[in-house]
């Protein structure tokens, strides 16, 4: 019940075509501590995490599960409170979610009630006019290649399906940041191969910033350009590696193996089963 | 050939049935009836192992060993008891059988077709059981709640009635009509209630032409065939007054200790017991006629009366009430059980309406906002635990008993539940519908209707199926006081006249009309989870 409910629809802001060639800051986190307080007594979760993401930047958090790599997306998506630090988006200091930064649940949170035209439309408000939603709608809809199934109810598609639903409703609002938290997690192989390659698409032609959550090490060597290594609770950045392949990437590389090579080492993990 | 098999199989089967039955029936005049009950269900038992071992195919010749083994049993009792067939049983029995040939032909068939029939066979299983153990118990002796009448003294009379345990219910003094006419009538009314007397202790020498006489003929006209007259000779003759009358109503109580029949209903006797109850009466088609206008003019006048009479629900809505119990009545006269089944479903729509139409935004609300929740959410727990019946004296005094009272009940007695819940599918929200419409920026309004009313749905939708259930449960006690109409007032009205036939009949028709609200509510619980893609897939 304690939650609170952000502005009306806003209309995303226009893409600003001047934007100065250094790479500066999009998001900035600046020492963020966060403590469950339960019953039994306070579990300290973050601890001094320091984190740049900079802009149009793909950057994956991995860590062990249970670490707080969820906890943090949530605090940066503003749907979580945090103790102290502070979290910066575009040189503001941010306190409640907003169109322009647009979370991807990890089961997909589309409307069931909903066809998949009213929910990719669902995040473009009731005021907009049919025919520049429909637009609108028609074009992400074409983009996540769910062309004919406009009028299908979730329940009539595939997990896949639905997540690229979910993709087209998160960017059918041009944010600016998509918060990715395990968007594969709840797919199979398969699905989730196609799903990458198709996120890296999509990603590409539209410019996005993605931070994406995962304990999926091989998924964040595929997909990020720099790589937030989390430890075990209570968690801080370990350390922040570049991804230097260029895609497409093949996991199957030298580099590729050393670089998971690398992660699974700074996780202290032994990956020889 | 497996279909002949087959076919074969479950007339044999069925004719085991029925033999079962008759050996269940044969108790009737022997002492050991529940022996034979036992037998028929036995016999039963036995069926019902071979038929679904038959019907699933597996280990055949064991499920005809079985089957064979109670043909013996039940043929060996037959003979030892020599038994004579009755006609009532052969109707069950017969529906068994039928339902085992169709059965036999149809296990090939479609799933749907199968389930029904199944269902058939749970129905035709459950009456052999009711009517062996109906046969089997012997019903106790009844006695009945009696009125009785002190001798006259200077035109007044003081009319008592006592309950089964010989307790005074009630006493009054009534002033005798003095030629025609029958004033203390709604005196009597009154005093009858909700415990009409069975029988009737006049004091000795007054025949019905006297006063007294004449009262006791309308009151047996008003309530039906439930009164019988006794003269009651009276050994002392100095007893006055309420004194006298309660011990000539004790004396006849004892006299005339009432067996209702030798057996308790069995299904046969209920379904004669309904059919009686269904036959329609076409000459009082035009009392029906007659009282439909006013009910609609009656509206009008309603609104009418709003301003000045609004303190008052029960005089504002007086008109409307009184043309709806007339139209009832008639309906009542016209066809019994369609009038009293009418009543009661009336009765059940009207305080679910508004129950529904009031619970399920109230719930939502409460579940919304934590403050309001804070506020009224101890209130509606420790109202909700109070049985609507425990609100009948409120009801009455408050709302002047009868209808307005009947429609109260259920209101509350679906109400608590249907806002519970309500607020329950809120605060069980899945996080991730409520952060992807903070997300996108939706206003508390359409956050309400785009997200939170489908979201809750199917919460909603069953508990709503729920509470019609409940509703149609304490209908029947909402029923039993100061109304006229309604299969409550039936089984209470049916009991007091000792029709223990009647009394099972009505079960069945609010059995059979629970039932169907069921079934009604969950198809449309589907259809609109369907069309909302909430559905099963």
């Amino acid at each position: 019940m304690n939650y609170h409910l952000g502005d009306a629809f806003a209309t995303p802001e226009t893409k600003n075509t001047k934007r100065p060639t250094e790479i500066r800051s999009k998001i900035v986190v600046r020492n963020v501590q966060k403590t469950f307080r339960t019953k039994k007594g306070d579990v300290p979760v973050l601890e001094n995490i320091n984190l740049d993401v900079r802009d149009r930047e793909f950057l994956a958090i991995v860590g062990p599960s249970g670490c707080g790599k969820s906890t943090l997306l949530n605090c940066i998506a503003c749907f979580d409170p945090y103790d102290s630090g502070a979290i910066e988006i575009d040189g503001e200091l941010i306190r409640k979610p907003s169109p322009k930064r647009v979370f991807v649940f990890q089961e997909p949170g589309i409307f069931p009630w909903y066809s998949v035209w009213d929910n990719i439309g669902f995040g473009l408000g009731r005021k907009m006019p049919f025919k520049q939603k429909h637009e609108i709608v028609m074009r992400y809809i074409e983009l996540v290649g769910l062309k004919g199934f406009e009028k299908a109810l979730p329940n009539e598609l595939s997990g896949g399906m639905k997540q690229r639903v979910e993709f087209a409703r998160a960017l059918a609002v041009e944010p600016d940041v998509l918060f990715l938290d395990e968007p594969f997690g709840a797919l199979d192989a398969f699905t989730r191969l196609e799903m990458r390659r198709e996120i890296v698409r999509i990603w590409k032609a539209t410019g996005k910033t993605c931070l994406l959550v995962t304990h999926d090490v091989e998924e964040a060597c595929e997909l990020a350009d720099r790589i937030a290594v989390m430890t075990r609770r209570p968690a801080t950045i370990k350390e922040i590696i570049e991804n230097p392949i260029p895609r497409p990437r093949d996991p199957d590389l030298k580099e590729f193996r050393d670089l998971k090579d690398h992660i699974f080492d700074l996780l202290g993990v032994e990956r020889r089963v | 050939m497996s279909f002949v098999k087959k076919i074969a199989g479950a007339i044999a089967i069925g004719l085991l049935v029925y033999f079962g039955w008759i050996i269940a029936i044969s108790g009737r005049s022997v002492e050991n009836a529940d022996v034979n009950a036992a037998k028929g269900i036995a016999a039963l038992a036995f069926t019902w192992v071979s038929f679904i071992s038959v019907s699933t195919g597996r280990t055949r010749y064991f499920s005809y060993a079985i089957g064979l083994v109670g043909v013996a049993f039940v043929w060996l009792s037959f003979i030892e008891e020599k038994s004579i067939l009755e006609y009532p049983t052969i109707a069950a029995s017969a529906a068994v059988i039928i339902y085992l040939i169709v059965h036999g032909i149809i296990f090939e068939q479609s799933e749907r077709v199968a389930n029904i029939a199944w269902a058939l066979g749970g129905v035709a299983t459950f009456l052999i059981i009711w009517g062996s153990i109906s046969l089997a118990a012997t019903p106790k002796g009844v006695k009945p709640v009696t009125l009785a009448f002190s001798t006259p003294v200077n035109d007044s009379v003081v009319a008592v009635i006592i309950d089964e345990k010989g307790g005074v219910v009630t006493q009054d003094i009534l002033i005798l009509p003095p030629k025609d006419s029958i004033e203390s009538l709604p005196k009597l009314r009154t005093l009858f209630g909700s415990s009409q007397p069975t029988l009737t202790a006049m004091p000795p020498g007054s025949p019905p032409a006297s006063s007294l006489g004449k009262l006791f003929l309308s009151a047996k006209a008003e309530y039906g065939g439930g009164l019988e007259c006794f003269e009651q000779d009276i050994k002392e003759k100095n007893l006055v007054s309420a004194g006298e009358a309660i011990q000539r109503a004790r004396e006849l109580q004892i006299t005339h200790l009432y067996y209702p029949r030798s057996t308790l209903p069995d299904p046969t006797r209920a379904f004669i017991a309904l059919v009686d109850l269904s036959k329609t009466h076409v000459s009082s088609w035009k009392g029906v006629i007659d009282s439909t206008p006013p009910l609609f003019t009656s509206i009008p006048q309603l609104f009418k009366t709003i301003p000045s009479a609004f303190p008052d629900p029960q005089g504002m809505l007086a008109p409307l009430i009184t043309a709806l119990d007339d139209f009832q009545r008639q309906l009542t006269r016209f066809n019994e059980i369609l009038g009293h089944a009418f009543a009661s479903i009336l009765r059940v729509a009207v305080g679910f309406f508004f129950a529904s139409a009031l619970g399920i935004p109230f719930g939502l609300a409460i579940g919304s906002f934590a403050k309001l929740n804070a506020t009224v959410n101890s209130v509606v727990q420790a109202l909700r635990p109070i049985s609507p019946i425990a609100w009948l004296p409120v009801a009455t005094i408050g709302l002047g008993g009868g209808t307005l009272a009947a429609f109260f009940l259920i209101f509350l007695s679906s109400f608590f539940a249907i806002v519970i819940s309500a607020a329950a599918a809120v605060a069980t929200l899945d996080l991730k519908y409520r952060r992807s419409a903070m997300n996108f920026g939706i206003r508390r309004y359409e956050f309400a209707r785009c997200v939170l009313v489908p979201a809750c749905m199917p919460s909603i939708l069953t508990s709503l199926r729920v509470a019609v259930g409940i509703a149609w449960i304490v209908i029947v006690a909402a029923e039993m006081l100061g109304v006229e109409q309604g299969l409550g007032y039936l089984v209470l009205d049916a009991r007091n006249q000792l029709n223990y036939d009647r009394v099972v009949a009505a079960m069945m028709v609010i059995g059979i009309i629970g039932l169907t609200i069921d079934i009604i509510f969950r198809h449309f619980e589907q259809i609109v989870l369907e069309r909302r893609g909430l559905g099963a897939p």
